[in-house]
């Protein structure tokens, strides 16, 4: 596509202004096996989540959708893999998707940009593969940094800075990588200037790579994963809409939720049998319980009555939840006397539950056999709860 | 619960209804021999108590008596808690099961296989188990009492019952046990006694998903690498490509190549010019050279002409003394072919002489032989004459062995048969006395007389008695058959060879091989005559020798008087070889002056045909040259010639300056060379980038083609799957493992508690068990190890000894005892089980065997025990009750 220089006439009668979507990380095909039956729910949520994106395209009068990288998971994905998100974009024809390659699905000869092509690309779907400005409509020049590699050393953004642009023109990045810094490791691949939309007149730098929408500087933002993929990240699933009012204005950025799930994770301590009630009723009180994947570690000391007891919690909530992850490994049993006496109040099971606890508060033994002769506790003193002649009270 | 009667029916030998009776409190004792049916009613009671009547185990229908297809039915009657209880059950066929409690039917079928054990206070969890509960423990197998009691889940649980009302709860075992019994049985669903994983349990099932992702894993991640490698290929062949397929460097190439060539062209345009000048200056000198040539020629030609006159004279001068020569020679060589000719003709007549001289010769050695040609004529005459009579004779004698053979076997078998006729036949024996006139068939007969009747015999005593004594007619007539057969055979033989009687036939053997040796002699003789062929022929050949001798010498005499000596032969051979001699040299002599006359011949002829040819040659050679170069207008001629050259001359200077001139302008060769070959390598250039490109367009379709097929299965996303997957599948590995090592740390904790605690646990049955080992093993005490197992026996001194070890009396003893303890036990808690010994204490002896009736009867004092013993008199001071099989 032609630069275009707009003449002063134009840009006083036809002042520029700019409304698009800035999206990435959409990491279509990620596999989620980990999650069991509910894999196919959460890789169909990706793909609905390119369907709210094009509604919300059209709700906003945003003609425009750039996609910062990674659109798919996997440079090699599966033919029906590689053509359901075009499918999905292609319904939406007066919207412009202008994708680039990312880490995950980078450009090379051959490659998945190249098939999608050979299978016929829809014509609103744009790829920009290469480090060329392109006029997107006739308000904005945008300037791709594609990925050509999985681990790009240099900082793909730099071309932009000599790129001639016409005057009057919005000047728009795109760009997949980390912001120089950005990884405390300082392995960093991918890197990209923290200043690099100062440094070429950007007026935008839309990024991907980082699955939590983040601004960086007003002109640089991560958009984030449009539907969220994992724990310790963004909780839910959403893209910016992004206003230039013109060349030189600072860009108004507005987040728009398009997930379906929320991914939490939630650190609790529990130190006695009371506090179960209360964190059940707190986890029971979040909103949709039913499309809520929760990780819920769990630290503190319990006795076995009430450790059976959060058991039998826990497994009600998995119920109630899409998914609960819960990480018990920082939650200790200390049996009471009570319990003890529930095992038995004499005899050979007393005093193979009292070795047990021994051995479980034994310090110079190793973490994991405390922990199994914690469990061992546990195991009996279930064994024995449910057995006829038990001690129960 | 005390056992009342007992009713079978279709029960092993029990076809027909049979009953035991008289049950009672204490001690029961029911005596029958071997094979009497008393293991098969206890065998029965057992399954009317414990068995559904429903089922169809194989131990039920080894109970149906073969042969008969009647339903098992056994009945029960017992006594429980003060009521008297009778329960009847049909088995196999017409299934039914009735229970009755003082007489009234209470529960009917399955209610009332289940009420009897709730009499029983039985757990209902399944048959095996209420058999082994109640009463596999208390009952003595036949052919097992050595045994120790080896309790069944459900046994044990009853003991510990027990136990545990007497120890409290302190102790806990049966709760320990039935722990421990579900956590190795969870822990055997993981894992295997060796700590193996359990075939398909779930840390089995867990390893072998993750094995089967890895390999998965593998192969994706193998066909992962070769696809990137080929996108490593591609991106180096494009950018190969792209280097190569420059446009600017091919441009400039094709510059070069079109200078090139256009050099290329000019240097050989100038190259053909200088080529055309060289060869106009070589056709000038050429034509300079001819003319200078034919000068030359004309000149040489003249000389030529004045040279050949002369020697035609010199020649002319030189042929007329040879003809001289040849006359005289011509006559010389006549006169000597004349003279050689006639001594030849001599040579031939002493040949033909010669040859006649030999011939003499030969006849003269021929006669001399003739003599003894003869004389063996004649000796060979004679013996042909002689070997025909004999081969006449031989013919006309025909006995041979064989002949003689049949003879002697004739003759053999004829008085074969005479002798059996006279052994048949009666004995006549006749004795004479002096003065008494006997005749048989007309002989006298004096003394004593015996003969066989083997004929007719006329007997005749003086002159009035006549007796005539005959064989049986059969019996002689039979005899007479053969003999007669043997006379004919014999009268055939005779005329066949046509002698008159045997002894002549064996006169004419004789004869014959008289004639045999003769033959052998004849050919012993005709051996040392060295005959080759037969006498005919050689007589022939002798004959015909001594004929062509005799012609010779008739031919001989006709030519000449007669025949001449040897030595006048000899003399006459030698007057004919000196005569030779002396013409052989004449001849010699002659020929030598004839080949010299020819040579002196051959000589001339050759002079003067050298001459005659120089002559000619000549004159032809002056007339060619004198045609080309008459003698008149020679001068002429030659002047011409000289001008012309001159003109030649001035031409080809003028053409070989030109050349020079051109030579220093125009390419050298190598220059042009040079262009050619840069013209080529530039073309070859241009050819090689075309053929790289092709070669690259074709490989980088090749390595598309292989990415599109190996990209289009989604190998890199299957491969982000399995790593997940992987992961899962570790995870499910470690958490089935550490469920296993937590059931394992249970599992071992319980069971070091519970072993610690086993003393505790068997103070029961000790105590219960001492009064009975004191009837039979006074200070003796037993070792219980884990679940009730008897481990040893203490009886003096601080060792024990391995129960193993003991007798097979002493553990068959101490078996019988543990087994009293325990129902003793259960007894004192008022659920009291009957003891049934099925033909126990079989290795017990008399000592022995009393204080163990002494124990038995102890424990009858508490509850019922039943014995069954086909050993009635040993069993005679046990005491109890008597059963009876009705």
């Amino acid at each position: 596509m032609a630069l275009r220089w707009l003449t002063l006439e134009a840009l006083l009668y036809h002042p520029v202004k700019m409304r698009f979507i800035h999206t990435a990380d959409w990491q279509i095909g990620k596999p989620f096996r980990n999650f069991g039956a509910k894999e196919s729910v959460l890789r169909q949520a990706r793909l609905t989540a390119i369907e709210t994106i094009g509604k919300l395209a059209q709700q906003e009068a945003a003609p425009h959708v750039l996609v910062a990288g990674d659109l798919y998971d996997n440079e090699e994905p599966a033919q029906k893999t590689l053509l359901e998100p075009l499918e999905r974009m292609r319904n939406f024809p007066a919207i412009a998707w202008h994708v680039i390659s990312g880490n995950h699905d980078f450009h090379r000869a051959n490659g998945l940009w190249d098939r999608a092509r050979s299978l016929g690309l829809p014509p609103n779907v744009h790829l920009h593969l290469a480090p060329e400005p392109v006029l997107i409509g006739d308000e904005a020049m945008l300037m791709p940094a594609p990925l050509r590699r999985k681990s790009e050393a240099t900082d793909l953004t730099e071309w932009m800075d000599q790129a001639p642009s016409a005057i009057g023109l919005i000047r728009i990045g795109l760009a997949h990588g980390s912001i120089t810094g950005f990884d405390s490791s300082g392995d960093a691949k991918n890197t990209i200037a923290p200043d690099r939309a100062a440094r070429a007149g950007l007026d935008y730098l839309a990024l991907g790579d980082w699955h939590r929408s983040m601004e960086i500087n007003p002109a640089t933002w991560y958009s984030g994963t449009p539907e969220a993929d994992r724990f310790n990240s963004q909780d839910i699933g959403q893209v910016l809409l992004v206003d230039i009012a013109g060349p030189g204005v600072p860009p108004a950025v507005t987040p728009k939720r398009t997930g379906a799930y929320h991914w939490l994770t939630q650190a609790e301590t529990l130190a006695r049998a009371d506090e179960l009630e209360g964190l059940e009723a707190r986890l029971r009180a979040l909103p949709n319980l039913s499309s809520l994947l929760m990780r819920l570690d769990l630290t503190g000391t319990l006795d076995l009555t009430a450790r059976a007891d959060l058991s039998h919690r826990l497994e009600a909530l998995e119920a109630a939840m899409f998914w609960l992850e819960a990480d018990l490994n920082g939650l200790h049993v200390r049996p009471t006397l009570e319990d003890l006496e529930q095992i038995d109040f004499g005899g050979v099971l007393r005093e193979a539950a009292e070795k047990l606890k021994e051995q479980a508060e034994n310090p110079t033994a190793s973490a994991v056999e405390r922990r199994r002769a914690e469990d061992a506790l546990v195991q009996l003193f279930v064994l024995t709860r449910g057995r006829d002649g038990g001690q129960a009270a | 619960m005390k056992l009342l009667h007992v009713a079978v029916e279709g029960c092993g030998r029990f076809g027909t209804p049979a009953r035991i009776e008289g049950f009672g409190p204490g001690v029961n004792i029911l005596s029958a021999g071997n094979e009497a049916g008393k293991s098969t009613l206890f065998r029965a009671i057992r399954t009317c108590l414990f068995e559904r009547h429903s089922g169809a185990s194989k131990e039920i229908a080894a109970l149906a008596t073969e042969g008969l297809s009647l339903p098992i039915t056994i009945t029960v009657g017992f006594e429980q808690d003060g009521k008297t209880y009778e329960i009847t059950k049909s088995f196999l066929k017409s299934k039914s099961a009735s229970l009755s409690c003082d007489g009234v039917v209470t529960a009917r079928n399955a209610e009332a296989d289940e009420k009897v054990w709730d009499v029983l206070g039985i757990s209902h969890r399944s048959a095996r188990a209420l058999d082994e509960a109640a009463y596999g423990v208390l009952w003595v197998q036949q052919g097992h009492s050595m045994n120790v009691p080896e309790p069944s889940e459900g046994a044990t649980s009853v003991l510990n019952d027990v136990i545990a009302q007497e120890v409290g709860t302190l102790v806990g075992g049966e709760r320990a046990r039935s722990v421990l019994a579900d956590v190795k049985d969870e822990l055997s669903k993981l894992i295997t006694e060796t700590r193996k994983p359990r075939a398909n349990g779930p840390l089995d099932m867990a390893l072998k998903e993750n094995e089967r992702i890895s390999a998965e894993r593998a192969d994706v991640e193998s066909r992962l690498r070769d696809l990137n490698d080929r996108y490593a290929a591609l991106e180096q062949l494009r950018a190969e490509h792209k280097r190569v397929h420059d446009p600017a460097a091919a441009e400039q190439m094709t510059r070069e190549l079109a200078e090139a060539r256009q050099k290329h062209e000019a240097a050989e345009k100038a190259a053909q010019a200088l080529l055309r000048l060289e060869t106009e200056e070589r056709h000038a000198h050429d034509r300079l050279v001819s003319q200078r040539d034919k000068l030359d020629a004309l000149r040489k030609r003249a000389t030529t002409i004045d040279e050949n006159r002369v020697r035609l004279k010199h020649i002319s001068a030189g042929l007329l003394p040879l003809a001289e020569q040849e006359a005289e020679a011509r006559t010389t060589l006549g006169a000597a072919v004349a003279e050689k000719s006639a001594r030849d003709s001599a040579a031939e007549e002493l040949d033909l002489r010669e040859r006649e001289l030999m011939l003499l010769a030969s006849l003269a050695a021929k006669l001399s032989q003739r003599g003894a040609l003869a004389a063996r004529l004649g000796l060979l005459r004679d013996f042909r004459s002689r070997l025909a009579m004999n081969e006449a004779a031989i013919k006309a004698e025909t006995v041979t062995d064989a002949t003689i053979k049949t003879l002697d076997t004739l003759e053999h078998e004829a008085e074969t048969l005479r002798a059996r006729i006279d052994a048949a036949a009666a004995r006549l024996t006749i004795e004479a006395r002096p003065g008494t006139d006997v005749e048989v068939n007309g002989a006298m007969v004096e003394g004593h007389v015996a003969r066989a009747v083997s004929e007719p015999l006329t007997i005749t005593v003086g002159s009035g008695v006549t007796l005539t004594v005959s064989p049986p007619a059969a019996t002689l007539a039979a005899a007479e058959d053969g003999l007669k057969d043997r006379r004919v055979r014999l009268a055939a033989l005779l005329s066949q060879h046509k002698a008159a009687s045997p002894t002549a036939l064996r006169q004419l053997r004789v004869a014959r091989l008289r004639l045999e040796e003769e033959a052998r002699d004849l050919r012993a003789e005709r051996t040392a005559l060295s005959m080759t062929d037969a006498p005919g022929a050689e007589i022939e050949k002798l004959e015909a020798a001594i004929g062509e001798i005799d012609a010779e010498a008739r031919q001989a005499l006709a030519a000449n008087a007669e025949v001449p000596t040897a030595a006048e032969l000899d003399l006459q051979k030698q007057k004919i070889s000196e005569r030779r001699g002396e013409l052989r040299a004449e001849r010699t002599r002659l020929e030598a002056i004839i080949a010299g006359q020819n040579a002196a011949l051959e000589r001339i002829a050759k002079e003067r045909g050298t001459l005659d040819g120089q002559l000619r040659e000549i004159n032809a050679k002056l007339e060619a040259d004198l045609a080309v170069l008459p003698d008149e207008g020679r001068e002429g001629f030659i002047a011409e010639a000289q001008v012309e050259v001159g003109l030649r001359e001035a031409t080809h200077r003028g053409k070989a300056a030109l050349l020079e001139e051109k030579r220093g302008e125009a390419p050298t060769a190598e220059e042009i060379e040079r262009l050619t070959s840069r013209a080529e390598r530039l073309a070859m250039a241009l050819q090689n980038r075309a053929a790289s490109i092709e070669q690259l367009n074709q490989k980088i379709a090749r390595l598309e083609g292989e990415i599109q097929t190996a990209g289009g299965d989604g190998l890199g996303e299957r491969a982000s799957t399995l790593a997940l997957q992987q992961s899962v599948a570790l995870a499910e590995v470690q958490r089935q493992t550490e469920r296993m090592e937590v059931l394992s740390l249970l599992r071992n904790t319980v069971e070091h508690c519970y072993a610690r605690r086993r003393e505790e646990l068997n103070a029961p049955l000790r105590r219960h068990l001492k009064p009975f080992m004191n009837d039979v093993f006074p200070q003796a005490d037993v070792q219980i190890g884990e679940n009730f197992a008897v481990s040893g026996l203490s009886r003096s001194g601080p060792g024990s000894e391995l129960f193993g070890r003991l007798s097979l009396g002493t553990q068959e003893q101490v078996a019988v005892l543990v087994r009293l303890a325990m129902g003793a036990m259960i007894a004192e808690k008022g659920a009291d089980v009957p003891i049934i010994l099925d033909d126990a204490l079989v290795f017990s002896d008399d000592q022995r065997i009393e204080q163990m009736f002494d124990a038995i009867n102890r424990a009858g004092k508490r509850q019922q025990v039943i014995v069954l013993t086909c050993r009635a008199r040993s069993f005679a001071s046990l005491g109890g009750r008597q059963l009876q099989i009705v």
